[in-house]
């Protein structure tokens, strides 16, 4: 009845129930209406699995890409901030660096069309315009770039699994087996399960390899679905 | 005798209920969930409709549910008791006689006191000690209506015994 004087101690149970079954439907409006938002856009696919799916190649606007895994080589170009290799920190601008060269990438890289947001990981080794940074290094080399890095381009040697694409782009695409070409000027572009090489060059994204869901939206719309 | 007695009923001075104020921070957890469906909708973006109909179900309840719990916890203050009634359909009623009370103060936190309600602590001389009359408006109002009370009927009943 009249309820006992004890100090309030925190949330009661039923609250804490509340508050997760607030959460849980929140997380799940969120989770199925926007999945990008809990997706990261790309994972290295493993060496066994396969990938069903219609070819795809051709260039687009380059949207905010986040990948991580064993990336394999991967070359950039670019020349501003530092790069962190082990302890040492290199000047990038300064000796006039444009071209660094990751053997054996494990990490993650986050970029858009005008920088490098994150590069963080370990390679077996570290090159700056062709010179070898730690030449008798045995094992990885912790690397680090500093946010910000003003990209050129990038090349990544493995293939990547991009769960989510959907954004407003511009560029062609060849499809298939017909090499059906489309071009798409200012479309919002949907794709999910993109499993392709990845290059950044002349402001474009290249792609090269296989597609689950692909939409198109512009004028007209297009779907390609396995 | 009011025809409102002979009906059975008894008056009370004083009825109160939980303030809705008590329940701003449900009503928040509501607006946020609403303002988020209406975000992706402005957005353009599907939302699936088993998260709608969660998000619904949600809704709907804890407004309910919240309307239940503040009307199932009734305080009325009559001539000689203090009473509290819980419950809607089944009801229990617990009465506090004035002479059992020995004191009472008024407790707040910050955001109590901010949107103007709290709890009124009821002590009794038994060693039931403490009770709590929860979140009502004007707490401190409710304790001097109380106190009015009890000290008139103490007052009355000296009278009577010729004390006074």
């Amino acid at each position: 009845m009249f309820q006992a004087n004890t100090p309030r101690k925190g949330f009661s149970k039923r609250t804490w129930i509340f508050l997760l079954v607030f959460t849980i439907i929140i997380v799940t409006l969120f989770y199925t209406s926007v999945p990008s938002l809990f997706t990261l856009t790309g994972n290295v696919i493993s060496e066994n699995s396969t990938i069903l799916g219609t070819d795809i190649a051709g260039f687009l606007t380059i949207p905010e890409i986040f990948v991580k895994g064993e990336l394999g080589n991967i070359e950039i170009q670019g020349n501003s901030g530092f790069l962190y290799v082990e302890s040492q920190k290199m000047p990038l601008s300064n000796f006039g660096f444009d071209k660094i060269i990751l053997k054996d990438f494990d990490g993650k890289i986050q970029f858009n069309e005008n920088n490098i947001s994150i590069l963080k990981g370990k390679a077996k080794q570290v090159f700056l315009n062709s010179i070898s940074l730690m030449p008798d290094f045995q094992g990885y080399i912790d690397v680090n770039l500093e946010p910000g890095f003003e990209l050129n381009s990038i090349k990544i040697d493995k293939n990547v699994l991009i769960k989510n694409l959907d954004y407003i782009a511009s560029g062609e695409i060849t499809l298939g087996e017909n090499k059906m070409t489309l071009n798409i000027n200012n479309e919002n572009v949907f794709i999910e399960d993109l499993a392709t090489t990845i290059s950044v060059e002349s402001n474009t994204l290249h792609i090269d390899g296989k597609v689950r869901i692909l939409k198109i939206i512009g004028d007209q719309e297009i779907s390609v679905m396995n | 005798m009011s025809s409102e007695q002979q009906l059975g009923k008894k008056r009370h001075l004083l009825s109160v209920t939980n303030t809705r104020k008590a329940y701003i921070p449900i009503y928040f957890l509501n607006i946020v969930l609403v303002v988020s469906i209406f975000y992706l909708k402005w957005k353009g973006i599907d939302i699936n409709d088993y998260a709608l109909i969660g998000a619904g179900i949600f809704l709907f309840g804890s407004l309910k549910m919240t309307e239940i719990h503040r009307l199932s916890n009734r305080y009325h203050i009559d001539d000689m008791h203090l009473i509290h009634i819980k419950g809607i359909f089944n009801k229990i009623s617990r009465s506090l006689d004035f002479f059992a009370i020995s004191d009472l103060d008024v407790s707040q936190t910050a955001w109590q006191r901010l949107l103007g309600f709290g709890d009124v602590n009821v002590r009794l001389f038994s060693k039931d000690s403490t009770s709590t009359v929860k979140n009502i408006n004007n707490p401190h109002r409710f304790a001097d209506i109380l106190k009015e009370r009890m000290i008139w009927c103490r007052r009355n009943i000296a009278r009577k015994d010729g004390r006074i």
